[in-house]
């Protein structure tokens, strides 16, 4: 009897183990969500905008694409020498590095989050979210995207076009590549939607409709558009919210911030660490420090670059670890109005000297004497180098007007994009390496 | 649902326990009884062994014999009786009686390991019946070695078993192996199983090791362990099933014995010491020579591109007193000091070593208790781990028929830990090695001096600034009860827990670079990892011999397991002064929590079956369901058969003296693998951990972002295994041969396949891809002399495992420097590097293989040039006794293995990494003057010499032989001992590495600062294994 009883209690749990399996063995994350129930609603809307927004500021403008391009700007020193600085400072990148693989996918992870924005938050049935909060947002999503298509097009040269959120790997396989006009064109497109889109108010810390003409004037700088490039620098600078603070004083927060990435002590800025006193991975070098220092040239400007009691030169840029990267300063709207009122095919030399000026003004140097067109843009060049002296700025500058062989001895052309990543050209094979690697 | 569900079998479980303790009864006196006398003694010490179990056949009386070996029945039994004697480690014997008066029976050791019993998957089984193959290792051949966890002193043991210690820091993590790597992204770790749970060995380390990990096996106290079975082919592990592909590790604690007159008690004290073998230690470039290797490279770089405006006028190391742009010079060569920065981090460590055991048992109940303690100091300064444990397994006969068997062990491990490499500021090893020589440990004021990266070292190894620390607080514990329902079928229900608290916390003060300014003076993090596993089993048997010459055993058995992971961390910053160390006091503190969660059910079932203990058949097959697959693939089902013929049982060779023995075994069956995979997975995933402001003002607020691409399809990763195998025995079995061939074919192999970046994710886990591992293993055992007082024995095994990736899509690199590529054709994980050939002895330039000849080097010319994979590798074992004394001698090595010295590639970089880190002696011999011979390129930062990070000139020969142990053991006469009232004295000393042959220029061929499977071998951060001296003493009463 005993032994019949133990017998059916092991047959009783067997079955019961099997009846039960199906649910025992559906367990659900606790802290992530399904693709499903992602973007559905009002606050799903918002929480997918800010995470795109996290992207660019963690992401893209990490530590690892200021440091590559500052160092390639050859105004900053590496202080921890390693073989990977040596290959940038030498403008000698193979496409085996892997901080090219960084920044080829922290891009595309951004768009991909601002695809899924613009695919999805428009689809959207919910009362709370109301047409212009639907706007706002696909608008932000597009300048997202426009700024980051932009990088990657001065980065790499030759990059792929996505307009739709990946959903399975094939979507993205076999596209092949734009050319970096194409990729500008395409910056443009997405800044004209987010121009349309964005309401007429000043956010600092998020792209709005101005922000989008402020991006939009620096794409057609670089698409050598100067007349539109002048007219949009005029469109931002005409509203009294953007002005430059005098004296010279780190922007964040103040009417000098026209586009600000934000952070706090659970996603701190990386860029701190850089330039962080104890612990530095980068330094302005010498030369550049003298010109900060001296009260012709750098003038108020040399808080950028102090030099302490052991006499090393510490880069001020980030005061803490929570404060803001910038990405567009109104300064820079000067000197791109500057540039293109020099440049446009009717020069506008003393509008140019103008602008110029008001950023010298600023930081108490002696306004310039410059006179013919040759003088005013190198004044410009020269005026972007302190300026921006911390900012990633130089070498996309040097390339872009043509002057990277002269200044820097970069004298391979081919060597201003980088390579496309080996791991990518490997993942996806219809990519084809940039020439000369 | 699942709640209600197991609560099912625990009720259960609760209510036949109950109804069994009702049940027990006790059995009456006879009368009439007679006396039987004897004394039990060893064969070959004549010394008396106690606790010998004398059981009269055919009846239920069983004594176990005294202290002086006697032992006494009083009985109703008449002569002629017959006694089994049985003693652990000796042969059972038996014994016809024909008189009353006292016998003296002499047992023999059992040396003869063909007569073991091994543990199989949820069963045991006489060595002789087995068909698969394992290998098992007697705990007290290994114990004594000075190393944490009981893995680490399998190596050079057991054939097929690869071992490597990566670190001499005690208490992290050992590389195991069993016949080579299967997996790409799953891991490749065995099951670890350890009195019938499923244990976890997966380190819990969530704070900023570096690629360093701890290992959870250092809780278990080695001095616990009976035996340990490593299960390696198809018709053992298939039993496992879903996680039994990379082999199954059984660990079987010591228990009591029943009939105990009074317990035994065993005591083990030892001491020692432990020291980085000085020769061998990395050689650095004195400040002076430090100084004129950037000075060369500077003007060197600067005549190569001149825009870079380096020239002797402005090189770094001028006088002081030459100022330009406002910087001076750091003096010229000849005048910086020296400072060593190892000597004060290295250290001769202290080890403490103690065990108290006790075993007894009545009729009904037998127990056995273990305490220990440990106390090992790790050679790199502050690094310590500190093991306290108890263990206590008790069985009780509750019914003639019901057993209850508890096994438990709670165990306490605190590490103080050291960094790895990834923590730059904190490093530990880098802080000394990588530290160039020329800058201060102090400032002229006193204050502790940061020249580069670097923290100070004094800073590192003051426990005040700096503390790294773990707590592990751990019970692994099962409880099952088996009823014999008729003879032969048996019925057993377990429960079984392994749960674990483990408790992380750094701090470092305002004087370190993370805690001082300008970040908010000091820094606190502290995790909490909760990690659970739960498992209930339930198992049928069945036994019978038909016509004597049919034996069948029949097993059925069903489990269910959840694995659950809670980690909550908290971490605070900007602290009043450094007084104070709690979170709650800084004034920023952030936290973050991580849950996850995996159940897995399964159901097995195996038959064996054996005619007349000639011919053996094995069939099993497992069904396992796992929560972390896909919906598509959900389950997987795992068969095997094996074979096994006792040649030796043929009438053709029973006669034959010279072969005692002769079995050949055969398997084939397929196991999976789905270990170190996320528990999530199959699903399309988006984050909830990327906040970001509205405005300005007001603050973060939550964001989310897609971070996991779907895959529904994916499934269990499978392995095929072949196993042919023969054991020979020779000479009454005095030689010993087990040979055993493998090929294991792994499909749908899970990896981390890359997808293009441009999808906005890196790589998505798929089954995508086929490796396959062939290969033998030799183990010899030979008995050279055995003479009355002198005895030599040697244990051998080689073991040779050839791996491949066998299908993939794509090429797959590793790390962040893409050292490594896992390419078809190739072992998994193989160096991918640009050949240097050679230097030209007139330019001073390193010549690389063009291996596509565009003129050009790039990454088209990189090449497979080696894995971190031996040809071969083993140990053996030499065993050597004379009298009381007894002489042990252990060699493990292996060969073709190569290994990345990493240090070497940092600090062999030319002068260009100047400032921020140290210059290896060996860059002396830099070429510097046409005609030089040297493979030591030029110094200079511009072209090929020191920008390839991926040169094969830091690529080394990791082959060694080492001599891992000698221990030399006296056991005191007995004469001598029993007087005080004692069994057994034992001393013991013991020496550990302290030899090495290599060619590897690193101190130490199996350091790896990455644990990473398939990409250690990668020396960087890690300190030696050091060299060891320990004294002991073992007291049995």
């Amino acid at each position: 009897m005993k032994n019949k009883s133990i017998l059916f209690s092991f047959l009783f749990l067997m079955a019961a183990s099997l009846l039960s399996c199906k649910k025992y063995l559906d367990v659900e994350p606790y802290d992530s969500v399904s693709d499903e129930n992602t973007i559905f609603d009002q606050a799903s809307a918002e929480t997918a905008v800010r995470g795109a927004y996290r992207s660019l500021a963690s992401n893209s403008y990490g530590s690892a694409f200021q440091t590559t391009v500052l160092l390639s700007g050859g105004d900053i020193r590496s202080l921890n020498n390693a073989q990977t600085d040596l290959n940038t400072i030498n403008y000698d990148l193979r496409s085996d590095i892997g901080f090219l693989s960084t920044f080829w996918s922290n891009g595309y992870n951004t768009i991909n989050r601002a695809n899924h924005v613009i695919e999805k938050v428009p689809l959207i049935t919910d009362a709370r979210l109301t047409q212009a909060l639907k706007d706002q947002l696909v608008g932000e999503a597009y300048f997202i995207r426009a700024l980051s298509y932009f990088d990657l097009g001065r980065l790499f040269g030759n990059a792929q076009i996505f307009l739709t959120p990946t959903k399975t790997v094939a979507d993205k396989l076999g596209v092949s590549q734009s050319a970096q006009s194409r990729i500008y064109e395409q910056a443009i497109a997405d800044l004209n939607q987010a121009a349309l889109l964005l309401p007429n108010e000043i956010v600092r810390n998020r792209a709005r409709k101005l922000t989008a003409v402020a991006l939009r004037a620096r794409v057609y700088l670089y698409q050598k558009k100067y007349a539109e490039a002048e007219a949009d620098a005029s469109t931002v600078l005409s509203n009294p919210n953007y002005k430059l603070i005098k004296p010279f004083a780190l922007a964040a927060g103040t009417s000098e911030s026209v586009l600000e990435l934000s952070f706090s002590v659970d996603a701190v800025n990386a860029g701190f660490g850089l330039w962080n006193t104890s612990n530095r991975a980068l330094e302005p070098k010498a030369a550049l420090h003298s010109l900060l220092n001296d009260s012709t040239i750098g003038g108020r400007r040399k808080i950028l670059s102090v030099a302490n009691a052991s006499g090393q030169f510490i880069g001020g840029i980030f005061p803490t670890n929570t404060a803001a990267n910038y990405i567009l300063r109104t300064a820079e709207l000067y000197l791109i109005r500057a540039e293109a009122r020099a440049q446009k095919s009717a020069p506008d030399l003393i509008g140019a000297v103008e602008d110029l000026n008001a950023v010298r003004f600023r930081s108490a140097v002696p306004l310039t004497t410059a006179f013919a067109k040759e003088d005013i843009l190198q004044g410009i060049e020269n005026e972007r180098r302190v300026e921006f002296a911390l900012e990633p700025f130089r070498w996309f500058d040097l390339v872009r007007t043509g002057r990277a062989a002269a200044v820097l001895g970069a004298t391979n052309p081919e060597k201003y994009i980088f390579p496309i990543p080996a791991s990518e050209i490997l993942a996806d094979p219809s990519l084809d390496q940039n020439p000369g690697y | 649902m699942y709640k209600k569900f197991i609560f099912k079998p625990a009720v259960a479980f609760v209510i036949i326990f109950l109804v069994c303790v009702t049940i027990t009864t006790t059995s009456s006196a006879q009368n009439n009884n007679v006396q039987l006398l004897g004394k039990i003694i060893d064969a070959k010490t004549k010394h008396p062994l106690q606790g010998a179990t004398v059981h009269i056949k055919g009846t239920t009386h069983e004594v176990s014999a005294e202290k002086d070996g006697s032992f006494e029945f009083i009985t109703g039994q008449r002569v002629p009786v017959t006694y089994i004697i049985t003693y652990i480690g000796y042969e059972t014997q038996e014994v016809e009686v024909n008189s009353y008066g006292s016998v003296s029976i002499a047992l023999k050791e059992a040396n003869v390991q063909l007569d073991d019993v091994v543990l199989v998957g949820y069963a045991s089984q006489s060595r002789k019946s087995v068909v698969g193959a394992i290998t098992k290792i007697n705990a007290s051949e290994t114990k004594s070695l000075p190393v944490a966890s009981f893995d680490a002193q399998l190596q050079g043991k057991a054939a097929g078993v690869q071992v490597n210690t990566f670190s001499g820091t005690p208490g992290e993590s050992v590389k195991v192996q069993v016949r080579g790597t299967a997996s790409i992204n799953a891991s490749n770790d065995p099951l670890y199983v350890i009195d019938g749970v499923f244990v976890n060995n997966n380190s819990l380390a969530s704070i900023d090791l570096g690629s360093k990990k701890t290992s959870p096996l250092a809780d278990i106290n080695p001095a616990d362990i009976e035996s340990i079975e490593v299960l390696k082919d198809a018709s053992a592990i298939a039993i496992y099933g879903s996680r039994g592909s990379n082999g199954v590790v059984l660990v079987t604690t010591k228990r009591g014995q029943y009939n105990l007159s009074k317990p035994k008690y065993s005591l083990d004290i030892s001491a020692g010491f432990q020291k980085a073998d000085a020769g061998r230690l990395w050689k650095l470039t004195t400040g002076p020579e430090h100084a004129k290797i950037v000075n060369e490279q500077w003007i060197n770089s600067g005549i190569d591109r001149p825009s870079l405006n380096q020239n002797f006028q402005n090189r770094p190391f001028r006088p002081v007193g030459e100022v330009i742009n406002g910087v001076p010079g750091r003096g010229n060569p000849e005048d910086q000091q020296n400072y060593d920065r190892l000597n004060r981090v290295l250290r001769t460590a202290q080890i403490k070593n103690f065990d108290l055991g006790v075993l007894g048992g009545s009729e009904k109940v037998r127990y056995n208790i273990g305490v220990g303690y440990t106390n090992q100091e790790g050679i790199l300064r502050p690094a310590r781990f500190e093991r306290s444990s108890a263990k206590f397994n008790f069985d009780i006969k509750l019914a003639p028929k019901i057993i209850f068997s508890s096994s438990n062990g709670i165990y306490r491990s605190f590490r103080q830990q050291v960094r790895g490499g990834a923590g730059q500021q904190a490093g530990h090893l880098l802080a000394a090695l990588h530290h160039p020589t020329y800058l201060p440990i102090y400032n002229a004021d006193g204050t502790p001096a940061r020249g580069s990266i670097y923290e100070n070292i004094d800073n590192l190894t003051n426990t005040g600034v700096v503390n790294i620390s773990t707590k592990s607080l751990r019970y692994i514990g099962n409880q099952y009860v088996e009823f014999d329902i008729i003879p032969g079928l048996k019925f057993k229900t377990s429960v079984g827990l392994d749960y674990n608290n483990y408790k992380e916390r750094e701090f470092f003060n305002d004087q370190t670079i993370i805690g001082g300014a300008p970040n908010p003076p000091g820094y606190r993090n502290d995790v909490l990892t909760d990690y659970t596993v739960f498992q209930n089993e339930q198992l049928l048997s069945y036994n019978k011999t038909f016509n004597t010459k049919h034996a069948v055993t029949l097993l059925l058995g069903n489990s269910i397991q959840a694995t659950n992971v809670n980690i909550t961390a908290a971490k605070g910053q900007g602290f009043p002064n450094n007084s104070f160390q709690q979170i709650s006091a800084a004034s920023v503190r952030t936290s973050s929590q991580a849950q996850s969660k995996s159940t897995l059910a399964s159901f097995f079932g195996r038959l064996n079956y054996n005619f007349n203990s000639k011919y053996f058949f094995e069939a099993s097959l497992r069904a396992d369901g796992s929560s972390k697959f896909g919906v598509n693939n959900r389950w997987g089902y795992f068969p095997a058969a094996g074979f096994s013929w006792r040649i030796k049982q043929e009438p053709f060779l029973q006669k034959n003296n010279k072969i005692s023995e002769l079995k050949l075994r055969a398997s084939v069956g397929l196991a999976g693998n789905q270990n170190g995979i996320n528990d999530y997975a199959s699903r399309g995933l988006w984050t909830g951990n990327v906040q970001y402001p509205d405005n300005l003002t007001g603050g973060p607020k939550p964001g989310i972002a897609p971070f996991q691409l779907e895959n529904p399809d994916l499934r269990w990763e499978k392995t095929t295994t072949y196993n042919a195998g023969l054991d020979i025995g020779l000479l009454k079995s005095r030689l010993i041969v087990n040979i055993d061939a493998y090929y294991k074919y792994t499909t749908d192999a899970l990896l981390y396949l890359p997808v293009p970046a441009s999808t906005g994710y890196g790589s998505t886990l798929a089954n995508a891809g086929e490796v396959s591992n062939k290969g033998f293993e030799i183990g010899l055992s030979s008995t050279n002399i055995k003479g009355k007082d002198f005895e030599w024995s040697t244990d051998f095994n080689l073991s040779r495992n050839i791996n491949r990736a066998e299908k993939l899509i794509s090429p797959i690199t590793f790390e962040a420097r893409e050292y490594r590529r896992t390419e078809v054709g190739a072992a998994l994980g193989s160096f991918w590097l640009y050949k240097q050939l050679n230097v030209d002895p007139q330019t001073g330039d390193a010549v690389f293989d063009d291996v596509n000849k565009d003129g050009k080097l790039t990454q088209a010319d990189r090449q497979l040039m080696g894995s971190l994979f031996p040809d071969y590798f083993g140990g053996i074992t030499n065993n050597l006794s004379y009298k009381g004394f007894n002489l042990n001698v252990l060699f493990t090595y292996q060969s073709g293995n190569k290994v990345f010295n990493f240090n070497k590639y940092i600090l062999e970089g030319g002068g260009t990494r100047d400032a921020s880190r140290s210059i290896l002696a060996s860059q002396l011999n830099r070429w510097q003057k046409p005609g030089d011979i040297t493979n030591t390129p030029r110094v200079t930062s511009v072209g090929n010499n020191y920008n390839i990070e991926q040169n094969s000139r830091y690529l080394e020969d990791g082959s060694f032989i080492r001599l891992k142990s000698v221990t030399l053991n006296y056991t005191l006469p007995s004469s001598l001992t029993s007087k005080v009232g004692l069994t057994k004295v034992n001393l013991y000393i013991l020496a550990t590495n302290f030899w090495i042959a290599t060619k590897y220029t690193g101190p130490d061929p199996e350091s790896s600062g990455s644990a990473i499977q398939n990409l250690d071998g990668l020396d960087t951060a890690t300190p030696p294994q050091p060299r060891g001296f320990q004294a002991g003493i073992r007291i049995n009463f």
